[in-house]
């Protein structure tokens, strides 16, 4: 597999791009695509999620139990509308079969509003992001460490009086907000993480929150004027022709009447419970994970209240279902960049060291490109048009590269050194490294666990990597220079 | 020593990247965006701290705008959720819209402030709003300081580092 494989003709670009896939480092195959449609950054998506329409759809991994949902309502609600409605319209009032499919229209929006939509993933932090905070946790830890594991990460906050712990996520290696929290099914760390909902096929948390109350809410509604009426239905033929012949009347429908009355009922009864529990949780503003957690409640103190209710249910309902939406924060559609990486997992062993300055990149080529991409994108709108020539300026740099000392140790307790090329891998080098302790987790309905204290290291295995990435660096340094200035400019639109 | 007055253009021709510098999210107030004002040690001799400042509370004022829960939001939200949330689909939010104010601030900013001073600032929102990632950079002329700088920085950093082993 020859680095410069720009150079070659075409034929032979494309042929060792699809031989080498698996095992070459990206940092080739984003230049062959010079010719072809760069990636948006939800094909390089780390969390565990599926994506569809190009990235505007998001989803969890396992969606079976959704297509379930989908379709238990819709063949209930059409069984309805086919069955029940020509002989209620008649007997009693139209208004019934436009009501129920107004409730139906409802119902459904508001199920894929809930399941396609990003629920609050907060991105997972830049290498420099992360080596910065590695370095003020260094700090603040000061050398108490010593022989032994450093203690979980955590930072104290004080909010409206209450004392809130935040936690380090080793996956996302950020400092989680108040409130959010690590799916383990999902891989990702939410806003306002409530919980993770197999029927829907998504997490619930702060940006489909609304959608998915909306949904329990109108569903019950639904279900409960579905059952009533298909009760009345029966009801009222029996009057006419006796309780027998009106399940009898129509043979085909005897079991469908019978089968979506179960359905109806068993549903009915889970899901007004769950409205109501709902209801709940939003009138005083606490989340499911806070709620089973306990976290506010009376029990662990006297002291202990809820710092985000706004004191009354009225204002917190508000607040909950009509406040402001916020954005989603990570940028699907959007192209990649060529030089920053997404994410900060497989490049933290190397960005440990002397890499207080933001040599986070391995080498200082890297960092040119990096600085070369900042200053491009910030100048970029009105200011800068072209001059590939930049980039060649820039890159015969020193050749110190501050490769010396990383991924020695990895102290802070990162479960894998880096395994591949780190600095466009996204997926597949993280996905390795996502430690075992996210996944035994099966029970879906209930919180996810967040990441326990920091896992055991792995100092055997980084002499080996570290010489391996070395090498694979050197190859991939010069296609990242090749690979630049044809992408210096592609610029980010959210500058 | 080199003058340290660049526009964006010349930035982008002379100077690297030194180092960044991140402004964290300020909790105190529970889940809403804001920043902390702490100045950083790092901008001290960049920038005049009273200019930092104005900035970050600018955005922060900019934030709470966006997130605002008053007349108007409860008015959007109740319109949204009474036509399934399919307004969504043709209309922008109140939040993009200021996340767009927002944008052309920065940008304005580091057009006006930042860039002539060799920083750069970058919008939270392409950083998760997390952070406020400043961008330092060192004039390629002004050798001296830049390597007095990495020094400076990778010392620190070696401390840190074998502290934290």
């Amino acid at each position: 597999m020859t680095p410069g494989g720009g150079s070659g003709p075409m034929k032979d670009c494309e042929y060792s791009q699809i031989s080498t896939h698996s095992s070459s480092s990206p940092m080739e195959s984003p230049h062959k695509k010079k010719k072809s449609v760069p990636k948006r950054k939800w094909e390089v998506f780390p969390g565990r999620n599926k994506f569809f329409c190009n990235g505007r759809i998001m989803m969890a991994r396992q969606t079976g139990v959704f297509y379930l949902t989908l379709v238990l309502i819709l063949v209930t609600s059409g069984l309805f509308f086919a069955f029940d409605c020509p002989y209620l319209s008649e007997k009693i009032t139209p208004a019934i079969p436009a009501i129920g499919g107004i409730l139906f229209f409802f119902v459904m929006g508001t199920l894929l509003r809930t399941s396609f939509s990003d629920p609050g993933v907060l991105p997972r932090a830049t290498p420099d992001e992360a080596a910065d905070l590695e370095r003020q946790i260094d700090i603040a830890n000061g050398s108490s460490s010593g022989g032994y594991r450093p203690p979980p990460r955590t930072k104290e906050v004080i909010i409206n009086g209450q004392t809130v712990k935040l936690k380090y996520c080793f996956t996302c290696k950020i400092f989680r907000p108040p409130r959010a929290s690590h799916c383990s099914l999902c891989d990702n760390c939410v806003e306002r993480f409530d919980h993770h909902c197999p029927w829907v096929g998504n997490c619930v948390g702060k940006r489909n929150y609304r959608f998915f109350y909306m949904f329990i809410l109108s569903l019950s509604f639904l279900t409960v004027f579905i059952f009533a009426f298909v009760i009345t239905h029966v009801i009222l033929r029996s009057q006419q022709t006796g309780f027998l012949n009106a399940l009898k009347d129509s043979p085909a429908r005897y079991p469908f009447t019978e089968t979506y009355s179960v359905v109806c009922f068993f549903s009915v009864w889970s899901i007004v419970g769950l409205s109501g529990f709902h209801t709940y949780l939003i009138s005083s503003n606490q989340t499911t994970n806070e709620d089973i957690k306990g976290s506010w409640s009376n029990k662990r103190g006297k002291e202990n209240y809820n710092p985000y209710s706004y004191g009354n249910i009225f204002t917190n309902c508000c607040a909950a279902l009509c406040g402001p939406l916020s954005p989603s924060l990570i940028d699907r559609r959007g192209f990649i960049q060529p030089d920053t990486p997404q994410l900060a997992g497989p490049s933290n062993g190397i960005t440990m060291y002397g890499a207080t300055q933001s040599q986070s990149n391995m080498c200082d080529q890297d960092q040119c490109i990096q600085s070369t991409k900042f200053v491009l994108q910030a100048a970029a709108t009105p200011l800068l048009q072209s001059e590939p020539s930049i980039t060649s300026e820039e890159l015969p740099l020193p050749g110190k590269t501050s490769l010396s000392g990383p991924c020695a140790t990895l102290t802070l307790g990162q479960p894998t050194p880096p395994s591949s090329m780190p600095n466009l891998t996204s997926d597949s080098g993280l996905t390795d490294i996502i430690p075992l302790k996210e996944e035994h987790e099966g029970h879906q309905f209930l919180t996810p666990e967040e990441a326990p204290s920091p896992p055991g290291m792995l100092p055997s295995g980084s002499p080996i990597t570290h010489s391996h990435t070395m090498h694979v660096l050197s190859l991939a340094s010069q296609d990242s220079l090749h690979e630049d200035s044809v992408r210096g400019l592609v610029k980010l639109s959210s500058v | 020593p080199c003058p340290q007055v660049h526009s964006l253009q010349e930035l982008r021709r002379s100077a690297s990247l030194a180092t960044k510098v991140f402004v964290q999210r300020d909790y105190s107030d529970g889940t809403t965006c804001q920043f902390q004002t702490k100045f950083p040690p790092e901008l001290e001799s960049r920038i005049e701290r009273q200019l930092f400042e104005e900035t970050v509370k600018t955005l922060n004022g900019f934030y709470a705008e966006a997130e605002k829960i008053g007349g108007s939001s409860y008015l959007e939200g109740c319109l949204a959720c009474a036509t399934a949330y399919f307004i969504f689909l043709c209309m922008e939010t109140h939040y993009e819209k200021v996340l767009k104010k927002i944008s052309k601030y920065i940008q304005d900013q580091n057009e006006k402030i930042y860039a002539p001073r060799g920083l750069l600032l970058t919008d939270p929102l392409e950083r998760g709003m997390r952070v406020i990632e400043i961008s330092i950079y060192e004039d390629r002329c002004s050798s001296g300081s830049s390597s007095s700088g990495s020094s400076s920085s990778s010392s620190g950093g070696g401390g840190g580092g074998a502290g934290g082993r």
